[in-house]
Protein backbone atom coordinates (compact mmCIF):
# COMPACT_ATOMS: atom_id res chain seq x y z
CA UNK A 1 0.00 0.00 0.00
CA UNK A 2 1.26 3.46 -0.81
CA UNK A 3 0.77 5.66 2.14
CA UNK A 4 0.69 9.70 2.26
CA UNK A 5 3.50 11.87 1.00
CA UNK A 6 4.91 14.43 3.49
CA UNK A 7 3.70 16.88 1.02
CA UNK A 8 -0.02 15.04 1.06
CA UNK A 9 -0.04 14.95 5.00
CA UNK A 10 0.86 18.91 4.89
CA UNK A 11 -2.00 19.52 2.66
CA UNK A 12 -4.40 17.35 4.11
CA UNK A 13 -3.60 19.05 7.42
CA UNK A 14 -4.24 22.40 5.63
CA UNK A 15 -7.51 21.26 4.51
CA UNK A 16 -6.56 20.56 0.96
CA UNK A 17 -7.68 17.13 0.50
CA UNK A 18 -8.76 14.68 -2.31
CA UNK A 19 -11.81 11.65 -1.72
CA UNK A 20 -9.16 9.77 -3.07
CA UNK A 21 -6.56 10.59 0.12
CA UNK A 22 -9.97 10.61 1.97
CA UNK A 23 -10.66 7.26 1.10
CA UNK A 24 -7.19 5.97 1.60
CA UNK A 25 -6.84 7.58 5.26
CA UNK A 26 -9.98 5.54 6.16
CA UNK A 27 -8.83 2.08 5.09
CA UNK A 28 -4.57 3.10 6.09
CA UNK A 29 -4.11 2.79 9.89
CA UNK A 30 -0.43 4.07 9.69
CA UNK A 31 -1.64 7.17 7.59
CA UNK A 32 -4.81 7.76 10.14
CA UNK A 33 -2.16 7.70 13.19
CA UNK A 34 0.88 10.11 11.38
CA UNK A 35 -2.50 12.36 10.75
CA UNK A 36 -3.52 12.16 14.56
CA UNK A 37 -0.52 12.65 15.96
CA UNK A 38 0.64 15.63 13.84
CA UNK A 39 -2.68 17.00 15.23
CA UNK A 40 -2.63 16.37 18.62
CA UNK A 41 0.74 17.99 18.28
CA UNK A 42 -0.59 21.39 16.59
CA UNK A 43 -3.58 21.16 18.90
CA UNK A 44 -1.08 20.07 22.19
CA UNK A 45 0.47 23.54 20.70
CA UNK A 46 -2.58 25.72 20.43
CA UNK A 47 -3.49 24.79 24.24
CA UNK A 48 -0.46 25.81 25.45
CA UNK A 49 -0.35 29.14 24.08
CA UNK A 50 -3.49 29.33 25.10
CA UNK A 51 -3.03 28.93 28.79
CA UNK A 52 0.24 30.49 28.85
CA UNK A 53 -1.17 33.41 27.17
CA UNK A 54 -4.10 33.74 29.68
CA UNK A 55 -1.47 33.91 32.36
CA UNK A 56 0.74 36.53 30.69
CA UNK A 57 -2.33 39.07 30.32
CA UNK A 58 -1.95 41.96 33.08
CA UNK A 59 -5.21 43.27 34.29
CA UNK A 60 -6.95 45.69 32.03
CA UNK A 61 -6.69 49.36 32.72
CA UNK A 62 -9.94 50.80 32.61
CA UNK A 63 -10.56 52.39 29.25
CA UNK A 64 -11.98 55.77 29.19
CA UNK A 65 -14.33 55.11 25.99
CA UNK A 66 -15.08 59.33 26.78
CA UNK A 67 -11.39 59.76 26.52
CA UNK A 68 -11.01 57.76 23.14
CA UNK A 69 -13.37 59.95 21.31
CA UNK A 70 -11.78 61.03 18.17
CA UNK A 71 -10.56 64.63 18.75
CA UNK A 72 -13.98 66.93 17.52
CA UNK A 73 -11.26 68.80 15.12
CA UNK A 74 -10.85 65.38 13.17
CA UNK A 75 -14.08 64.70 12.50
CA UNK A 76 -15.71 65.39 9.50
CA UNK A 77 -18.69 66.80 10.27
CA UNK A 78 -17.33 69.77 12.58
CA UNK A 79 -15.58 70.79 9.41
CA UNK A 80 -18.13 71.11 7.52
CA UNK A 81 -20.55 72.74 10.00
CA UNK A 82 -17.35 75.26 10.02
CA UNK A 83 -17.49 75.76 6.78
CA UNK A 84 -21.38 76.28 6.78
CA UNK A 85 -20.95 79.27 9.56
CA UNK A 86 -18.13 80.63 7.70
CA UNK A 87 -20.07 80.73 4.47
CA UNK A 88 -23.41 82.32 6.44
CA UNK A 89 -21.12 85.09 8.48
CA UNK A 90 -19.37 85.66 5.44
CA UNK A 91 -23.03 86.24 3.26
CA UNK A 92 -24.75 88.00 5.62
CA UNK A 93 -23.03 91.24 5.56
CA UNK A 94 -23.30 91.32 1.62
CA UNK A 95 -27.30 90.52 1.90
CA UNK A 96 -27.70 93.36 4.41
CA UNK A 97 -25.19 95.52 2.75
CA UNK A 98 -27.30 94.82 -0.63
CA UNK A 99 -30.81 95.66 0.88
CA UNK A 100 -29.73 98.58 2.55
CA UNK A 101 -28.15 99.93 -0.75
CA UNK A 102 -31.41 99.26 -2.18
CA UNK A 103 -33.33 101.03 0.18
CA UNK A 104 -31.34 104.42 -0.23
CA UNK A 105 -31.50 104.48 -3.70
CA UNK A 106 -35.10 104.13 -2.64
CA UNK A 107 -34.49 107.27 -0.19
CA UNK A 108 -32.59 109.07 -2.49
CA UNK A 109 -35.22 109.05 -5.36
CA UNK A 110 -38.17 109.90 -2.73
CA UNK A 111 -36.14 112.93 -1.50
CA UNK A 112 -35.87 113.96 -5.04
CA UNK A 113 -39.24 113.87 -5.82
CA UNK A 114 -40.54 115.72 -2.33
CA UNK A 115 -38.19 118.30 -3.51
CA UNK A 116 -39.38 118.82 -6.54
CA UNK A 117 -42.96 118.65 -5.06
CA UNK A 118 -41.85 121.18 -2.56
CA UNK A 119 -40.66 123.23 -5.20
CA UNK A 120 -43.74 123.07 -7.40
CA UNK A 121 -45.68 123.90 -3.83
CA UNK A 122 -43.49 126.50 -3.10
CA UNK A 123 -44.29 128.49 -6.22
CA UNK A 124 -45.75 131.70 -6.60
CA UNK A 125 -46.56 131.80 -10.11
CA UNK A 126 -48.04 128.31 -11.62
CA UNK A 127 -45.16 126.95 -13.77
CA UNK A 128 -47.28 127.23 -16.94
CA UNK A 129 -47.76 130.88 -16.18
CA UNK A 130 -43.85 131.63 -15.51
CA UNK A 131 -42.88 132.89 -18.99
CA UNK A 132 -45.49 135.62 -18.54
CA UNK A 133 -44.56 136.22 -15.53
CA UNK A 134 -41.10 137.05 -16.42
CA UNK A 135 -42.39 139.05 -19.31
CA UNK A 136 -43.67 141.47 -16.95
CA UNK A 137 -41.25 141.70 -14.62
CA UNK A 138 -38.65 142.72 -17.51
CA UNK A 139 -41.36 145.62 -18.81
CA UNK A 140 -41.31 146.68 -15.16
CA UNK A 141 -37.50 146.89 -14.67
CA UNK A 142 -37.14 148.45 -17.97
CA UNK A 143 -40.17 151.47 -17.57
CA UNK A 144 -38.04 152.07 -14.46
CA UNK B 1 -9.76 19.12 13.85
CA UNK B 2 -10.76 17.25 17.84
CA UNK B 3 -10.70 18.86 20.82
CA UNK B 4 -11.11 17.88 23.91
CA UNK B 5 -14.43 17.90 25.21
CA UNK B 6 -13.92 20.51 27.95
CA UNK B 7 -11.77 22.77 25.71
CA UNK B 8 -14.97 22.39 22.87
CA UNK B 9 -17.68 23.01 25.50
CA UNK B 10 -15.79 26.47 26.68
CA UNK B 11 -15.43 27.47 22.83
CA UNK B 12 -18.95 26.61 22.34
CA UNK B 13 -20.12 28.69 25.13
CA UNK B 14 -17.99 31.82 24.16
CA UNK B 15 -19.59 31.87 20.60
CA UNK B 16 -22.86 31.86 22.01
CA UNK B 17 -21.82 34.98 24.48
CA UNK B 18 -20.28 36.13 21.30
CA UNK B 19 -23.15 36.20 18.95
CA UNK B 20 -25.10 37.98 21.93
CA UNK B 21 -23.01 40.92 22.13
CA UNK B 22 -23.02 44.25 20.55
CA UNK B 23 -20.69 46.83 19.25
CA UNK B 24 -22.49 49.33 20.78
CA UNK B 25 -21.46 47.54 24.46
CA UNK B 26 -18.00 48.24 24.28
CA UNK B 27 -16.66 47.24 27.83
CA UNK B 28 -18.57 44.01 27.23
CA UNK B 29 -17.02 43.95 24.17
CA UNK B 30 -13.44 44.36 25.44
CA UNK B 31 -14.25 42.12 28.20
CA UNK B 32 -14.78 39.37 25.96
CA UNK B 33 -12.23 39.91 23.45
CA UNK B 34 -9.24 40.99 24.66
CA UNK B 35 -7.93 38.14 25.99
CA UNK B 36 -8.18 36.78 22.00
CA UNK B 37 -6.53 39.64 20.48
CA UNK B 38 -3.55 39.74 23.41
CA UNK B 39 -3.09 36.19 22.86
CA UNK B 40 -2.94 36.64 19.23
CA UNK B 41 -0.77 39.82 19.65
CA UNK B 42 1.93 37.93 21.93
CA UNK B 43 2.37 35.19 19.91
CA UNK B 44 2.74 37.10 16.77
CA UNK B 45 4.94 39.74 18.60
CA UNK B 46 6.74 37.49 20.77
CA UNK B 47 7.01 40.75 23.28
CA UNK B 48 4.86 40.74 26.56
CA UNK B 49 4.90 44.53 26.33
CA UNK B 50 4.29 45.33 23.24
CA UNK B 51 1.40 42.89 23.06
CA UNK B 52 -0.11 44.97 25.90
CA UNK B 53 0.82 48.12 24.33
CA UNK B 54 -0.87 47.33 20.82
CA UNK B 55 -3.88 45.17 22.08
CA UNK B 56 -5.19 48.58 24.00
CA UNK B 57 -3.99 50.11 20.35
CA UNK B 58 -6.57 47.48 18.78
CA UNK B 59 -9.75 48.13 20.95
CA UNK B 60 -8.80 51.69 20.49
CA UNK B 61 -8.69 51.69 16.86
CA UNK B 62 -11.67 49.64 17.07
CA UNK B 63 -14.07 52.24 18.73
CA UNK B 64 -13.16 55.08 16.92
CA UNK B 65 -14.15 53.41 13.43
CA UNK B 66 -17.11 51.33 15.25
CA UNK B 67 -19.58 53.10 13.02
CA UNK B 68 -17.77 51.40 9.92
CA UNK B 69 -18.61 48.22 11.35
CA UNK B 70 -20.91 45.95 9.57
CA UNK B 71 -23.68 43.99 11.22
CA UNK B 72 -22.91 41.05 8.59
CA UNK B 73 -19.64 40.49 10.09
CA UNK B 74 -18.80 39.01 13.29
CA UNK B 75 -17.35 41.42 16.15
CA UNK B 76 -14.31 38.71 16.36
CA UNK B 77 -13.89 38.76 12.64
CA UNK B 78 -13.56 42.50 12.14
CA UNK B 79 -11.14 42.84 15.94
CA UNK B 80 -8.82 40.17 14.49
CA UNK B 81 -8.44 42.33 10.80
CA UNK B 82 -7.32 45.32 13.47
CA UNK B 83 -4.83 43.41 15.48
CA UNK B 84 -3.57 41.26 12.55
CA UNK B 85 -3.06 45.14 10.17
CA UNK B 86 -1.09 46.25 13.81
CA UNK B 87 0.98 43.53 13.62
CA UNK B 88 1.81 44.27 9.95
CA UNK B 89 2.42 47.96 10.45
CA UNK B 90 5.03 47.05 13.48
CA UNK B 91 6.54 44.38 11.34
CA UNK B 92 7.34 47.26 8.66
CA UNK B 93 9.20 49.02 11.57
CA UNK B 94 12.38 47.62 11.25
CA UNK B 95 13.78 49.79 13.97
CA UNK B 96 11.36 48.88 16.33
CA UNK B 97 11.84 44.74 15.85
CA UNK B 98 15.68 45.92 16.56
CA UNK B 99 14.70 46.93 19.62
CA UNK B 100 12.29 44.63 20.38
CA UNK B 101 15.18 41.83 20.30
CA UNK B 102 16.97 43.75 23.15
CA UNK B 103 14.23 44.04 25.23
CA UNK B 104 13.73 41.72 28.46
CA UNK B 105 10.21 41.46 28.00
CA UNK B 106 10.81 39.26 25.15
CA UNK B 107 9.25 35.71 25.41
CA UNK B 108 11.39 32.07 25.79
CA UNK B 109 10.11 29.51 24.44
CA UNK B 110 10.69 27.23 27.31
CA UNK B 111 8.18 28.95 29.37
CA UNK B 112 5.77 27.82 26.56
CA UNK B 113 6.85 24.34 27.42
CA UNK B 114 6.34 24.56 31.18
CA UNK B 115 2.99 24.98 30.51
CA UNK B 116 2.66 21.55 29.25
CA UNK B 117 3.35 19.44 32.69
CA UNK B 118 0.76 16.88 32.90
CA UNK B 119 1.13 14.03 35.10
CA UNK B 120 -1.10 11.34 33.20
CA UNK B 121 2.05 10.50 30.93
CA UNK B 122 5.37 9.48 31.15
CA UNK B 123 8.62 12.16 31.83
CA UNK B 124 10.15 10.94 28.86
CA UNK B 125 6.83 11.55 26.80
CA UNK B 126 6.82 14.68 28.46
CA UNK B 127 10.14 15.61 27.43
CA UNK B 128 9.09 15.12 24.16
CA UNK B 129 6.14 17.16 24.13
CA UNK B 130 7.91 20.01 25.83
CA UNK B 131 10.73 20.03 23.20
CA UNK B 132 8.03 19.66 19.87
CA UNK B 133 5.94 22.47 21.78
CA UNK B 134 9.72 24.12 21.81
CA UNK B 135 10.06 23.18 18.45
CA UNK B 136 6.71 24.49 17.04
CA UNK B 137 6.99 27.78 18.58
CA UNK B 138 10.49 28.51 17.54
CA UNK B 139 9.76 27.19 14.15
CA UNK B 140 6.41 29.38 13.73
CA UNK B 141 8.53 32.50 14.85
CA UNK B 142 10.71 32.17 11.36
CA UNK B 143 7.64 31.60 9.32
CA UNK B 144 6.95 34.56 6.98
CA UNK B 145 4.34 37.08 8.14
CA UNK B 146 1.28 35.81 6.87
CA UNK B 147 1.77 32.53 7.08
CA UNK B 148 2.24 32.45 10.71
CA UNK B 149 -0.54 34.35 11.00
CA UNK B 150 -3.11 31.57 9.36
CA UNK B 151 -1.01 29.12 11.33
CA UNK B 152 -1.93 30.79 14.93
CA UNK B 153 -5.79 31.61 13.57
CA UNK B 154 -6.06 28.17 12.64
CA UNK B 155 -4.63 25.80 15.75
CA UNK B 156 -4.44 28.54 18.47
CA UNK B 157 -7.63 30.28 17.71
CA UNK B 158 -9.19 27.46 16.27
CA UNK B 159 -10.84 29.37 13.79
CA UNK B 160 -11.83 27.86 9.85
CA UNK B 161 -10.58 28.86 6.81
CA UNK B 162 -13.40 30.56 5.69
CA UNK B 163 -13.34 33.25 8.53
CA UNK B 164 -9.09 33.18 8.17
CA UNK B 165 -10.02 34.66 5.16
CA UNK B 166 -12.19 37.30 5.59
CA UNK B 167 -9.97 38.31 8.40
CA UNK B 168 -6.95 38.47 6.10
CA UNK B 169 -8.77 39.95 3.01
CA UNK B 170 -8.13 37.02 0.54
CA UNK B 171 -9.31 34.13 -0.52
CA UNK B 172 -9.85 30.75 0.98
CA UNK B 173 -7.59 29.13 -2.12
CA UNK B 174 -5.01 31.42 -0.47
CA UNK B 175 -5.35 30.84 3.31
CA UNK B 176 -5.04 27.04 2.16
CA UNK B 177 -1.76 27.93 0.47
CA UNK B 178 -0.32 29.65 3.50
CA UNK B 179 -1.43 27.31 5.91
CA UNK B 180 -0.26 24.14 3.53
CA UNK B 181 3.56 25.80 3.26
CA UNK B 182 3.90 26.70 7.38
CA UNK B 183 2.52 23.03 8.32
CA UNK B 184 5.53 21.80 5.81
CA UNK B 185 7.98 23.96 7.19
CA UNK B 186 7.10 23.05 10.76
CA UNK B 187 7.01 19.47 10.64
CA UNK B 188 10.41 19.81 8.59
CA UNK B 189 11.89 21.45 11.59
CA UNK B 190 10.41 18.75 13.67
CA UNK B 191 11.72 16.27 12.21
CA UNK B 192 14.84 18.01 12.11
CA UNK B 193 14.94 18.02 15.83
CA UNK B 194 13.47 14.43 16.57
Amino acid sequence: MIHLSSGQISRWIAGQRTECEAQHVRECETCHADLAALESEFLAFGRCVREWAAEQQKPPLPLNLRGLERPYLSRPWVWRLGAAVIAVAIGIPFYVGRRSGDDEAVQKNNARLMEQVQAQLSRSVPTPMEPLMNLMLEERDSSQ
Amino acid sequence: MDMEPRARAEWIAQDVEELEVEIEDFDRVIELYRPMIFRFLLASLRDRDAAETTTQDCFLRAYRSRHTFRADAAIRTWLMQIAVNLVRDQGRNRRLQFWRRTRSSGVDAQELADRLANREISPEAQALLNEQVKTIWEATGDLPAKQREVFYLRFVEDMDLNEIARILGTREGTVKAHLFRAVHKIRERLRRTS
